[in-house]
């Protein structure tokens, strides 16, 4: 039997540290350097095949830097089956954020997959947020690892997103 | 408006919900048929997004419905009365033409006194609010990455400053470390050039800087003044240079009217070297180690403690290292009886506390040479 299986997953983090990026690398496989505020939330699809049939993400990509505490940012994270919580690299005061964004999460729900994501890792000269850095939130979080991505080269997007979903099934 | 009024195609769908696209102003709405209930609709929902067929001219209706997934529970919440309505606001939503809308939902019981009746969900085109919010954003945003980059090119500017304060301490420090070496090399100069003078004292000049400096130690005078001691005892009788060879090389008894002539020297020095800024904490030595503890030294009869602390200890000093040394006109006194000659003339030439802590550092001294001496033999 075909079966089709569709999860809804957030992306959350600071503005401009590319959530918007990396979900238009992944689903459309290209960068714009442009920057452009996402506003309210973008909604895309990326169909994965399985042995069982389909696994259809619904990847909500949301305004950064708001309050997940707020009523509407609380009402899209609801029914989610995953989140991504993503930090410039390049720009310390996005792990504020970031940790924020994160310790949410975990207290909305404590079971949710959740991947940590440092993005812009191509800018090595720039970096600011060091490993140790990310591990530490790993460590508070009790997550397993953390990713360093670049939506601009595509390092590590396919994987980052790829683990997520597999977070997801197993609990299924 | 993107969402044109459109009747359901057929009751025989093979799912149970039955959207109604209208168009009202801007404002489109699908209605949940009563019979449904939300647990029922969200499985519904996959097999809307799924069905091409139902899906009304030019506007899919996955794009409308995929704000609704993951969000039942709401859903139920507003069907049964729990909660009077939900909204989802500005939901960005990019055109295949490359424009963008933005839309806003809002989901109302279908029956406003019956719970259970259904539910309405309204569709705002919320595009020239959208845009305007997200200029605002966007405007916000760029205000925040500025005041981020200016925050980090000024810690970087603070950072490269600090760098250069501490290139031009160390520069200042090296340039204040040569001029010392200088004045040092100037004023030894000096020395030799008294020395070669005065062949009669060759030696005595080094010779009692060190030792001023062991009792100086051992008076537990402080660190930083030891180096004007030590330039106070190699200046001590730089004043000698204003007297004439016919006095300062005379093997025979001085005159009374040459003594008065010699007396002088202290103040030749305090002359010479007070236009010296660098060399005032030295002066104490060359212009006081002549005076005595009861008063009747030179040249100003000062006494007890109104005489410096480096005079009186360089007094003691120079008075052990004359009496010892060989001079044209006699033998070097034994230890012992300068050492006599001392401790008779504590509190009225030297002062007393000085002359018990000179004897300690001597005997110290002697012990230490005697250590090495034994040392030597035993080799």
């Amino acid at each position: 039997m075909f079966t089709v299986v569709q999860k809804k997953i957030c992306l959350l983090g600071d503005f401009a540290v590319g959530k918007t990026s990396l979900m238009r690398r992944y689903v459309e496989g290209r960068f714009d350097d442009k920057y452009l505020s996402t506003i309210g939330v973008k909604i895309s699809r990326k169909t994965l095949f399985r042995d069982y049939g389909q696994l259809n993400l619904l990847i909500w990509d949301m305004t950064g830097g708001d309050d997940i505490g707020t009523q509407a940012r609380a009402s899209y994270l609801r029914g989610a089956s995953g989140a991504m919580v993503v930090c410039d690299l390049t720009r310390r005061e996005t792990l504020t954020v970031f940790e924020r964004y994160a310790h949410q999460m975990r207290a909305l729900n404590p079971h949710l997959p959740l991947v940590l994501v440092g993005n812009k890792a191509d800018l090595i000269a720039e970096r600011t947020i060091s490993d140790a850095d990310m591990q530490s939130v790993c460590n508070s979080l009790g997550s397993e690892r953390y990713f360093l991505t670049s939506a601009k080269t595509g390092a590590e997007v396919e994987t980052v997103f790829t683990y997520l979903a597999e977070l997801i099934e197993k609990l299924e | 408006m993107s969402f044109p009024a459109k009747e359901p195609k057929s009751k025989n769908l093979p799912i149970r919900a039955a959207l109604t696209f209208s168009q009202l102003y801007n404002i489109a709405y699908a209605q949940i048929t009563p019979d449904l209930t939300i647990l029922q609709a969200s499985s519904n929902f996959q097999s809307i997004l799924l069905d091409k067929e139902i899906e009304p001219e030019g506007r899919p209706l996955t794009e409308v419905l995929f704000e609704l997934v993951g969000n039942e529970t709401v859903l139920e919440l507003v069907l049964h009365g729990a909660l009077p309505s939900f909204h989802l606001e500005l939901i960005r939503r990019d055109q295949d033409d490359g424009t963008t809308r933005f839309l806003t939902f809002h989901i109302l019981p279908l029956d406003e006194f019956q719970a259970g009746k259904g539910l309405l969900c309204l569709i705002e085109d919320a595009t020239r609010l959208g845009q305007m919010g997200q200029r605002l954003i966007q405007r916000r945003n760029d205000v925040k990455l500025m005041q981020e980059a200016l925050a980090r090119a000024y810690a970087e500017l603070e950072r490269l400053a600090s760098s250069d304060r501490k290139t031009a301490e160390f520069a200042l420090q090296v340039a204040n470390l040569e001029l010392q070496e200088a004045y040092d090399r100037t004023m030894e100069g000096w020395v030799r050039a008294l020395d070669l003078r005065d062949r009669e004292i060759e030696g005595h000049t080094l010779r009692v800087a060190d030792m001023t400096l062991r009792l100086a130690r051992a008076m537990g005078i402080a660190e930083s003044e030891i180096i004007h001691i030590r330039r106070g005892a190699l200046l001590h009788d730089i004043g000698k240079m204003g007297i004439a060879d016919s006095i300062l090389h005379k093997e025979a008894e001085l005159t009374e009217e040459e003594w008065t002539v010699m007396k002088k020297h202290p103040s030749y020095a305090y002359e010479m070297l007070a236009a010296i800024p660098y060399l005032h904490p030295a002066l104490d030595i060359p212009y006081c180690h002549h005076e005595k503890w009861d008063g009747n030294g030179y040249p100003r009869g000062l006494r007890g403690e109104q005489i410096p602390i480096a005079a009186r200890l360089f007094a003691v000093v120079d008075v052990w290292d004359a009496l010892l040394s060989n001079r044209p006109y006699r033998q070097g006194w034994a230890t012992e009886e300068v050492r006599e000659h001392i401790l008779a003339n504590r509190g009225s030439h030297f002062d007393p506390r000085v002359v018990d802590v000179f004897m300690r550092v001597i005997e110290e001294l002697a012990h230490a040479q005697e250590l090495a001496w034994s040392d030597e033999v035993c080799l």
